[in-house]
C-alpha cells in the first residue's frame, strides 16, 4: 500500500504522539523509582529526574526492616489470592446461569444484581453487619464483601453469551447436565474471558483501601494499601505533639518514594504474565462480549 | 415484571424482619451502666483485654513493652490503634467490643454527648485506688456532674511549648540574619530570606491538626495565645480576640507575598517535613517531637544544616504570650458496653502505679537508665532505645501525673537534637512575660452543644480560606456571626459560668 | 393452548428436573449477595431514627423523614451534589472519548512491535491504587514539583494544583485520565480488530485517505461501544470517586472537591451524625438508581439494546 506524503506525515506524527502518551504513562513511575534509589541530597538539589543519583538503598532497607510493610504485604497477598479464587468461582457459576436464556426467572435475578450494584445501604449499616458477623479486624472483612461484584458478573455473563450455542445443543442432546456443560465445555472455551475476570478481581482486591480504613483497627491485619495510606496521607486528629516519634529518621522524600516503589513492585512483577492477555486483544473481546 | 417487583419487595421485607429480631441482641445494653458482678472464683480464666491507642503503623505486639504487661497487670492485653474519629465513632456506635480506648481531649466531648463512655466512678472507688493517686489534679477533667467518665492523662511535655517556629539557623547565619522579635521584624526577616534564598520557601505551615492555622509564635505578636484566653476577665474564643483580625491579615499578607508556603492548606506534617528535608524550606511552624525526622533527614541532605527554634514574637506592648499547655491530652475511656470493666480497671490500676510506669516506659534501673542526683532519669544507650523506643505508644492514655513527666524527659534524651530543640523552645516560652495556662484548661468537656468540634472545624477552614485570599478579611465577621448563631454563644456562657464558679 | 393443572405441574417438574443445576449455580453468588449487599439494609432504619449508641438501634427514637428534610435544607449539600455531578461529568467527558481517540491512533501505529509496546505501557497506570497515584501526582504537581519547576523555568507563574479549587479539579480529571484512559482503549481496540479489512481496501480503491478512512469507517463502528461505555459510566456517576477523592483532597478544596461519599464520611461519621450519614447515603443510592434507569432508557433509545 502506497502512502501519500500527507499520510506519511500523519503516520510519523501519530507514532510520535503515541510515544509521548506512553511516556506520560511510564515516566512518572520512573521518576518515583529514581527518587527511591537516590540520596536525599540529590533529591533536595533537584538533580534526580529519571535515573538514580548517588545510588542509595537506605529507603528500601528502612521500610523492610523498620516498618510493618512485610506484614501488610503478606495480608494483601492472602486477601488477593483467597478473594480472587472465591470471587471468580462465584462469578463463573452466576454468570453461566444468568447467560442461559432458557432459565426462568432470569430477568428477576439480573435486576436483583443490577439493583445491588447501585443501591448501597451505606457505611454505617455495613459496619454494623460486619460487627455482627464478627468480621471486624479480620481479613474476612476485606475479602468477603467484595466477592460478589455485579459489574464483573455482568461482564462475564456477556462472555458466556457469545459462547457458540451449537456446542451447547450438541451436549444437551447427549444428555449432558448443566454442570457438565459448564465445566467441560463453557469454561474451557471461555478461558480468555475468565482470565479477564481474574485480572479484574485481583487488581480490585489489591488496590482497595477504603474498607480497611473503616473496618480495621489492628495493624497486624492491615493490607498494603492501608499501610501506604498511613504513610502518605497521615492526618492528625489532635493538636498536640509527642506522637511523631515513630516517623522514620531518613529523608521523607526517599521514604515516600521507596514506599510507593515497594507497593507497586508486586504488581509490576506479575504484569508481564498478565499483559499478554490484554495485548493480544483476547481480553478485549471478553470485555466487549 | 410487576410480580418480580412484588417478590423483590417481599424479599426486602424478610430482611427487615430479620433486622427486627437481630437488633435486639446487637443493641449495646444498658447494663454496662452498672458494675458487672464477676464470678468470685479467682481461678476463672482472665479475659484478654483489648486496649486501643491512637493511630500508629507499628505492630505493637512486637514491641518490648507489650511483653511486660502480662507480668504487670496479670492480663493478656491486645493492642490496637484507631485511625480516625470516623472509625472511633463507628466502633462506639456498633458496640464493637473494646476494653479501653484512648480518646483525645478533642474527641472526648463527642464521646460524652453520644453517651458512649461508661460511668467509672464506682469502679474506680472499688478497684482503682492507684488511679486516683496517679491523677490527683486532673481527675475533674474526666468528670461530668461529679461522675467519672474518662481517666485523664497529663500532657507528657509539661511546661514545654507545643508548637513554635523553628528553622535553618545555618542559613540565617550565612545570610547574616537575626531572629525576629516583633511581627514587623518577622515580616522583614521572611523578605530577607526570600532575597537571600530565592528558590526556597521562607516559611512553611501545614493544615493537619485542629489549630494548625494559629501559629503560636506569631499569635504571640498579636497579643493572644491558644484557643481561649481571658479578655476583660471573660474567657474569649480566639476568633473574637482583639488581636485576631490583625493576625489573620498579617498571615494573609505573608501568603500573598509568597513568603508563606503556597501549598500549606494541602499539606500534612509529613509533607511539610518533606519540604524541609529536601531543602526547600527555611522556617516552619512545628515542634520538637518530629525532629527525629526533620532534623535527621535535613542533615542527611545537607550535613552542615542546623535547626533551631525561634523566640515568641512580642506584641505592640512589648509582651510575648505563650500558652502553657499543661492539661489532659488523652482520656482512657471504657465503652459503655464493654464486657470486662472490672478487669480493665484492675489492669489500669496496676499500670498507673509509679513503679510500673517506670518499668513499662523507661525500663529497669541500671539496665535501661540510671537516676542522677536530682532524681532525673538518664537513659543508658543503646539499651534504652532498643527496648523503649516505641514505649510512648503504650502511654497514649494511662499516664501518671506523678511520674510520667520525668519518664518523658528521659525519653526526650533518646535523641540529642530533640532534646536540644525542646530545651531551647522551653527557654523561649519561659522568657514570655505572659506564660500562662488557658483559662478553661480545667473546665469540663463542652457538652452544652452537640457539635462543638464541627463548629471549630468550620472556623478553622474559614481562617485557612482567609489566609489564602479565597475569602476577604470581612469573612471574619461572617464567621463570628456563624459562631454566635450555631452554639458558640452557649459555649462562651458555659465557660464564663464555670470560671465564675471556680475562681 | 390451554394446559390442565396436571400438564402444568408435569411441565414444571420436567423443567426443574432439567434445570435445577442452573439454580444451584446461582446459590453461592446469591448467598454473598444476600449477606453483604442486602442484609445491611436490615439496619437501614437508622436513617429514620435519631440513633444514639447508648440506646442501641432498637431503643433509638423514630424521627421519620427528619434527616431527609435536613438533607434538603443543608446549604452545604447542594454544593456537594453539584461537585459530585461536575467532577464525574468532567471525568466522563475526558475519559471515554479520549480512550476512543487513542484507540484509533494506536490502531494506526506503523509498526506492530511498537503498537504492542505502547499498549503494554499505557495499561500500567490502571494497576496502581489511588494512594500511589496520589503520591505520583503530588510529587509531580506540588508547588515545587517537576511540573511547577518547568513552568517557572519557562518564565510562568507557579500553579497551586492542590490548593486552587479550579486547578484541583484539573488534577482530579488528569489523575483519572492517567488511571483509566489507557485501560479504556482495550474495548475500542477490540472493536477495531473486528472491522472487515475489505471495507478499508474498498475505501482505498475509492481513493479515500487515512483520515477519511478513520472518519467514515473506524469512528462509526466504534460509536455503539462508545455509547454503551458512557451509559454504564453514567450509572455509577454518584458512587464513583470515594477512593480517589478521599486521598486527593484537603480542606482548602472542600468547596470544589467534596462529593457525597466523602461528605458522608467526614461530616456524617466524623461528627457522629450516624443517622444523617445513612440518610445521605440512601439519597445517593436513589439518585444512582434513577441515573441507571435513565441511562438504560437512553441506551435503548440510542442503540436499541439494554445496557444489561
Amino acid at each position: 500500500m502506497k502512502l501519500t506524503r500527507g499520510e506519511k506525515v500523519f503516520v510519523v506524527c501519530n507514532d510520535l504522539f503515541m510515544l509521548i502518551v506512553a511516556a506520560i504513562c511510564v515516566l512518572p513511575v520512573l521518576h518515583i523509582f529514581a527518587r527511591a534509589f537516590s540520596s536525599a541530597q540529590a533529591i533536595g538539589q533537584g538533580r534526580v529526574i529519571f535515573w538514580p543519583v548517588d545510588f542509595h538503598i537506605a529507603g528500601i532497607t528502612y521500610i523492610l526492616e523498620e516498618t510493618s510493610f512485610l506484614v501488610s504485604l503478606r495480608n494483601s497477598l492472602i486477601i488477593t489470592a483467597i478473594g480472587t479464587v472465591l470471587a471468580v468461582f462465584c462469578a463463573i457459576l452466576t454468570a453461566f446461569a444468568l447467560a442461559q436464556k432458557e432459565m426462568k426467572g432470569r430477568t428477576f435475578f439480573l435486576y436483583l444484581y443490577v439493583f445491588c450494584m447501585i443501591f448501597h445501604a451505606g457505611i454505617v449499616p455495613n459496619y454494623f453487619l460486619m460487627k455482627r458477623l464478627g468480621f471486624l479486624n479480620t481479613l474476612w472483612c476485606l475479602i468477603l464483601p467484595a466477592v460478589v461484584n455485579p459489574y464483573y458478573i455482568l461482564v462475564l455473563k456477556r462472555g458466556f453469551e457469545t459462547f457458540p450455542s451449537s456446542l451447547k445443543e450438541a451436549a444437551q442432546i447427549d444428555g449432558a447436565s448443566w454442570f457438565t456443560i459448564l465445566w467441560q465445555i463453557a469454561v474451557p472455551v471461555s478461558k480468555a474471558q475468565i482470565a479477564t475476570i481474574v485480572v479484574f478481581y485481583s487488581v480490585h482486591y489489591w488496590n482497595k483501601y477504603t474498607d480497611a480504613l473503616i473496618y480495621v483497627t489492628d495493624n497486624v491485619k492491615s493490607p498494603i494499601t492501608m499501610f501506604l495510606y498511613n504513610m502518605v496521607k497521615n492526618t492528625n486528629i489532635v493538636d498536640f505533639t509527642g506522637i511523631y516519634d515513630e516517623l522514620p529518621y531518613i529523608s521523607q522524600d526517599v521514604f515516600n518514594a521507596a514506599t510507593v516503589l515497594l507497593a507497586v513492585l508486586p504488581i509490576l512483577a506479575v504484569y508481564p504474565l498478565m499483559q499478554r492477555y490484554f495485548v493480544r486483544g483476547t481480553m478485549a473481546g471478553a470485555i466487549k462480549g | 415484571m410487576k410480580r418480580r417487583l412484588v417478590v423483590l419487595a417481599m424479599l426486602l421485607s424478610c430482611v427487615a424482619t430479620l433486622f427486627a429480631n437481630g437488633s435486639q441482641e446487637s443493641a449495646p445494653s444498658a447494663k454496662g451502666q452498672a458494675v458487672k458482678s464477676q464470678p468470685a472464683n479467682v481461678d476463672a480464666p482472665k479475659p484478654t483485654l483489648i486496649f486501643t491507642t491512637s493511630k500508629t503503623t507499628t505492630d505493637m505486639s512486637k514491641e518490648q513493652p507489650a511483653s511486660l504487661y502480662k507480668e504487670v497487670t496479670g492480663y493478656d492485653i491486645k493492642w490496637e490503634s484507631m485511625d480516625s474519629t470516623e472509625q472511633l465513632m463507628l466502633v462506639l456506635a456498633s458496640g464493637e467490643k473494646k476494653d479501653e480506648i484512648a480518646v483525645s481531649h478533642q474527641q472526648f466531648p463527642l464521646v460524652l454527648s453520644e453517651g458512649a463512655a461508661m460511668d467509672l466512678t464506682d469502679l474506680i472507688d472499688q478497684y482503682g485506688p492507684d488511679i486516683k493517686k496517679a491523677v490527683p489534679t486532673l481527675m475533674p477533667l474526666g468528670m461530668v456532674d461529679g461522675r467519672i467518665y474518662g481517666i485523664p492523662s497529663p500532657r507528657a511535655a509539661m511546661n514545654f511549648p507545643k508548637w513554635f517556629v523553628l528553622g535553618r539557623q545555618d542559613l540565617l547565619d550565612k545570610a547574616g540574619l537575626k531572629p525576629a522579635s516583633t511581627p514587623a521584624e518577622f515580616h522583614q526577616l521572611l523578605k530577607d530570606i526570600k532575597k537571600a534564598y530565592p528558590s526556597m520557601i521562607p516559611f512553611g505551615m501545614d493544615n493537619e491538626h485542629p489549630n494548625s492555622h494559629l501559629v503560636s509564635t506569631i499569635t504571640s505578636g498579636f497579643g493572644f495565645r491558644g484557643e481561649w484566653m481571658d479578655v476583660n476577665g471573660k474567657p474569649t474564643f480566639y476568633l473574637k480576640n482583639p488581636g485576631f483580625k490583625d493576625y489573620i491579615s498579617f498571615m494573609a499578607s505573608l501568603y500573598k507575598e509568597g513568603l508563606l508556603d503556597p501549598d500549606f492548606p494541602a499539606l500534612t506534617r509529613r509533607d511539610k517535613f518533606t519540604k524541609m528535608s529536601s531543602l526547600q524550606m527555611v522556617l516552619m511552624d512545628d515542634s520538637w517531637d518530629g525532629c527525629r525526622t526533620y532534623v535527621a533527614s535535613t542533615t542527611d541532605a545537607e550535613p552542615s544544616s542546623l535547626v533551631e527554634p525561634m523566640p515568641f514574637l512580642k506584641d505592640a506592648n512589648g509582651v510575648a504570650h505563650h500558652e502553657l499547655a499543661n492539661g489532659a491530652e488523652w482520656f482512657a475511656v471504657i465503652p459503655a458496653n464493654a464486657d470486662h470493666p472490672v478487669d480493665t480497671i484492675k489492669a489500669i490500676n496496676e499500670i498507673m502505679k509509679p513503679e510500673n510506669q517506670v518499668y513499662l516506659a523507661a525500663g529497669v534501673e541500671g539496665v535501661h537508665f540510671n537516676y542522677d542526683k536530682e532524681g532525673n532519669i538518664i537513659p543508658i544507650q543503646p539499651k534504652f532505645n532498643e527496648d523503649k523506643a516505641m514505649a510512648h505508644l503504650f502511654f497514649t492514655s494511662m499516664r501518671s501525673e506523678v511520674i510520667y513527666n520525668k519518664i518523658w524527659q528521659a525519653r526526650l534524651m533518646k535523641n540529642a537534637d530533640m532534646y536540644r530543640i525542646a530545651v531551647h523552645s522551653k527557654k523561649f516560652a519561659e522568657q514570655c512575660a505572659d506564660n500562662a495556662i488557658s483559662p478553661v484548661l480545667f473546665a469540663p468537656a463542652v457538652t452544652v452543644i452537640d457539635n462543638y468540634n464541627a463548629l471549630l472545624a468550620y472556623v478553622k477552614d474559614g481562617c485557612v480560606q482567609v489566609i489564602t485570599g479565597k475569602k476577604p478579611l470581612s469573612y471574619v465577621d461572617e464567621m463570628i456571626a456563624y459562631w454566635d448563631a450555631n452554639g458558640g454563644k452557649a459555649v462562651e456562657k458555659f465557660y464564663a459560668d464555670w470560671e465564675a464558679k471556680n475562681k | 393452548m390451554v394446559l390442565t393443572t396436571e400438564q402444568k405441574r408435569f411441565r414444571r417438574s420436567q423443567y426443574w428436573k432439567g434445570n435445577w443445576q442452573l439454580y444451584a449455580c446461582l446459590v453461592p453468588g446469591l448467598l454473598f449477595l444476600f449477606v453483604f449487599k442486602l442484609l445491611p439494609f436490615a439496619n437501614i432504619s437508622i436513617a429514620f431514627k435519631q440513633f444514639k449508641p447508648m440506646k442501641g438501634l432498637a431503643g433509638s427514637p423514630w424521627v421519620g423523614l427528619k434527616h431527609f428534610q435536613k438533607l434538603f435544607s443543608d446549604p452545604a449539600i447542594w454544593q456537594v451534589i453539584k461537585n459530585t455531578l461536575v467532577i464525574n461529568l468532567l471525568q466522563l467527558v475526558f475519559v471515554s472519548p479520549v480512550a476512543m481517540f487513542f484507540a484509533i491512533l494506536i490502531n494506526e501505529i506503523s509498526h506492530r512491535w511498537f503498537q504492542r509496546t505502547v499498549q503494554t505501557i499505557i495499561y500500567i497506570p490502571h494497576f496502581f491504587t489511588w494512594v500511589v497515584i496520589y503520591s505520583v501526582f503530588f510529587i509531580l504537581f506540588g508547588s515545587n514539583g517537576l511540573i511547577n519547576q518547568i513552568i517557572t523555568r519557562l518564565g510562568g507563574k507557579g500553579i497551586l494544583f492542590f490548593v486552587d479549587s479550579n486547578w484541583f479539579r484539573f488534577v482530579l480529571v488528569a489523575s483519572a485520565m492517567w488511571n483509566k484512559v489507557g485501560w479504556g482503549t482495550i474495548v475500542y481496540l477490540a472493536e477495531l480488530t473486528k472491522i472487515d479489512q475489505d471495507l478499508y481496501d474498498a475505501a482505498v480503491v475509492d481513493g479515500a485517505g487515512k483520515l477519511k478512512q478513520i472518519w467514515h469507517i473506524s469512528l462509526p463502528s466504534l460509536l455503539p461501544t462508545f455509547v454503551l461505555m458512557v451509559t454504564i459510566r453514567l450509572g455509577t456517576i454518584m458512587t464513583d470517586g470515594f477512593g480517589q477523592i478521599l486521598v486527593f483532597y484537603n480542606p482548602s478544596v472542600y468547596d470544589a472537591a467534596d462529593v457525597i461519599s466523602t461528605y458522608v464520611y467526614r461530616v456524617g461519621l466524623g461528627q457522629a451524625n450516624f443517622s444523617y450519614a445513612t440518610a445521605v447515603g440512601l439519597f445517593e443510592s436513589v439518585v444512582g438508581l434513577l441515573m441507571v434507569l435513565g441511562s438504560n432508557f437512553l441506551s435503548k433509545q440510542l442503540t436499541g439494546k439494554s445496557v444489561w
